[in-house]
């Protein structure tokens, strides 16, 4: 008889870790016009952007595109968006991060394009960031210190997406992606092109 | 039934051991105009000799690890998470400082190892907050005079800013002899610092178990 039975696929034991996903993308410098930045679609070793550099673990730690990959699961507690100046003095300008959160939409996919969230990207907190003297304050003298983040600089600063301290579980091989979309002609930077992480903050079950 | 010559190993004593509020911290040196790409930390231990040559051997200010890289008998350590130290040498050299922490966070990944070299965490260090830091009249105000002064630390001054490694409250127990280390990589390419070496510290945050 040529027809078998589907194997059972063997269950794997799973240690619970404080690990968040993350993923980098690139918004780019003028003449580029940036309509959005997609996360959580392009692994490890795929470029960054198209054409571009490829990522390492410094850009994002999943090893599929759009999946986590089995047997690993994760509980999904909340989002951070983090904006990297690209450098300390001036490069970076204010001007241009009013560019990025003003008018612009995170969305978070969850199964086949289906948004789960959809909301002003400037909700979404960047989460730790460098504070003090002139991390926040110094435009008065010719230079420029780019240390600037959305929200407090803290690490208990994100986006809260549980409904009742429940965390959104996503399986081995269930889709999720991310989009942060600006505004529908695009935005043109005008001091360096800058990198922004996506952050996923909860609960990595990884195999033993 | 065992052989007249041959003797079984004598079973380890228990201690007893106190619990106390003490984390496990260890130091290195970002250097300066030295192209790096890795720091390593809880795998040199007090009185061992500094990465660098300018620097001395290591003192209780800079670890309060005996071993290299794991804890001596009879100790064990409950791990509930991290900080992140970046001690500005120079507050007032505030261009070459900014351009430092731009260097030491932006494209650099800290990961945690336990037993034989698994990374248990792998993530970018700007998730690691400082913790407490300077803040103050000086540290937060001054920056219209001659002075302009850098007490600039990653998230906010407060010892509540650490990076939480508990899940469900429980921490990681850390047995006597399980090998523990952590490190810091810039897996996108070196970065060379241009201020001056700065010291950078890793604390893990936790209960330690000492003998009486």
């Amino acid at each position: 008889m040529a027809l078998t039975k589907e194997r059972i696929e063997a269950r794997a034991a799973l240690r619970p870790l404080k690990q968040p996903l993350f993923d980098t993308g690139v918004v780019l410098v003028a003449p580029a016009v940036n309509l959005n930045v997609s996360f959580f679609q392009a692994q490890l070793g795929q470029p960054i952007t198209p054409g571009g550099v490829f990522k390492t673990e410094a850009d994002t730690n999943l090893t599929q595109g759009g999946q986590i990959g089995r047997p690993q699961e994760f509980d999904l507690y909340g989002m951070q968006i983090e904006v990297w100046m690209p450098g300390n003095v001036g490069a970076f300008t204010i001007g241009d991060l009013g560019l990025m959160y003003n008018q612009s939409v995170y969305e978070f996919f969850f199964g086949t394009q289906r948004p789960w969230l959809q909301t002003p990207a400037d909700r979404v907190a960047n989460g730790p960031g460098i504070e003090g003297t002139v991390a926040t304050a110094n435009d008065a003298v010719p230079v420029n210190y780019a240390f600037k983040h959305n929200g407090i600089g803290s690490g208990a600063a994100m986006y809260e997406f549980t409904i009742g301290k429940k965390p959104i579980p996503i399986g081995s091989a269930e889709n999720f992606s991310a989009r942060w979309s600006f505004r529908p002609a695009g935005i043109t930077l005008t001091g360096a092109s800058t990198r922004v992480r996506n952050f996923l903050k909860g609960i990595l079950y990884a195999a033993l | 039934m065992v052989a007249e010559n041959i003797t079984l190993s004598r079973p380890a004593g228990a201690a007893l051991l106190r619990k106390l509020v003490q984390p496990l911290f260890d130091t290195n040196v970002f250097p300066n105009a030295v192209a790096t790409q890795l720091l390593q930390y809880f795998r040199i231990p007090i009185g061992g000799v500094m990465p660098i040559a300018a620097a001395p051997r290591k003192s209780l200010a800079d670890t309060n690890m005996s071993q290299a890289g794991q804890l001596g008998t009879p100790q064990m350590f409950d791990l509930f998470g991290f900080n992140f130290e970046y001690h500005i040498h120079d507050m007032t050299d505030v261009a070459d400082v900014t351009t430092d922490l731009t260097a030491m966070y932006q494209q650099s990944v800290f990961t945690w190892f336990f037993g034989t070299n698994r990374p248990w965490l792998r993530l970018p260090l700007s998730q690691i907050t400082k913790g407490v830091s300077p803040t103050g009249e000086f540290a937060t105000g001054d920056i219209t005079g001659n002075s302009q002064f850098i007490a600039v630390h990653q998230g906010p001054a407060s010892v509540e800013e650490w990076y939480n490694f508990t899940v469900g409250q429980s921490p990681i127990r850390i047995n006597t002899a399980e090998p523990f280390s952590a490190e810091i990589t810039w897996p996108n390419g070196a970065v060379t610092p241009v201020a001056a070496d700065t010291r950078v510290r890793v604390l893990l945050k936790g209960n330690l178990y000492a003998a009486l």
